[in-house]
């Protein structure tokens, strides 16, 4: 099974980009204390990930049929989100009313539910051959 | 008699509708194993031996032949297009060629079976 696709890599940068604007927004939203922006800055965020991860995994639905695409894509955003804040963090330029701690919080809630997604995979690929569901092969 | 007729060919398009779902793997593969072709032949394959009864769209026919590369069960090589761009030729793997073979016996000659056959070119007495 290809775990890396052409679709992924692309998805990987863009997530790298958006984290990158979303917590360079978030710092300075904080310091402006424009609450109303840093809410709408995370909606967009969230909304900006989701279409992105439904338009390539789209794509790569139609060329490789494999029915983990959103584990995937689920653990690529976690990774790429978890080294880009932790690089906005120590590398960047944070506003100091950002705590490490709050990084290390969501990784480890987010952590949770990749791991239920995971478990789920794991069961539902008995149902699969070669990575696509056996009720959809022929 | 006009509602039973209309009944009737209701109930026998969506008795073809479901059963085309599931014959047309079976079209694919029986045109892979003519020789390989690309996905314009294999529709053209199809659509003029079953009597134009399937009727397949090419992308239906990309997304089949895909599942079925990664599968193992066919493979294609490029070729050239007449005029136009490369053109992937299809055909059947020896593993396809296998499970074919075993699906044909086992779900296939089983109508060329007498009795099978008898029963279904039997013709129920009409009813007055």
């Amino acid at each position: 099974m290809k775990i890396f696709t052409k679709q992924l890599a692309i998805f990987a940068v863009l997530m790298a980009v958006y984290t990158f604007a979303f917590r360079f927004g978030m710092s300075y939203f904080i310091g402006h204390a424009a609450w109303v922006w840093l809410g709408i800055s995370s909606m967009t965020f969230g909304l900006t990930i989701g279409f992105t991860a439904f338009l390539l995994g789209k794509s790569e639905g139609q060329e490789h049929s494999l029915f983990d695409l959103g584990l995937r894509f689920h653990a690529t955003s976690y990774l790429v989100w978890s080294a880009v804040s932790f690089g906005w963090f120590y590398l960047g330029n944070p506003n100091p009313h950002e705590h490490v701690e709050d990084i290390y919080r969501i990784m480890i809630y987010w952590g949770c539910v990749l791991f239920i997604h995971t478990i789920i995979f794991l069961i539902t690929r008995k149902d699969t051959i070669r990575g696509i569901r056996k009720d959809e092969i022929f | 008699m006009k509602n039973k007729e209309e009944l009737s060919k209701q109930l026998l398009e969506a008795w073809e509708e479901t059963h085309k779902k599931g014959q047309l793997t079976l079209w694919i593969f029986l045109a892979l194993r003519d020789g390989p072709k690309y996905v314009s032949e294999i529709k053209a394959f199809i659509e003029s031996n079953t009597a134009q009864t399937i009727i397949c769209e090419e992308q239906s026919l990309y997304r089949a032949l895909r599942k079925f590369q990664q599968v193992e069960m066919t493979g294609f090589n490029p070729g050239k297009g007449q005029g136009g761009p490369d053109r992937k030729y299809y055909y059947i793997t020896p593993m396809g060629e296998d499970i074919l073979d075993q699906f044909i016996e086992r779900n296939i000659r089983l109508f060329f079976r007498p009795e099978i056959e008898s029963i279904m070119t039997r013709k129920q007495p009409q009813k007055s």
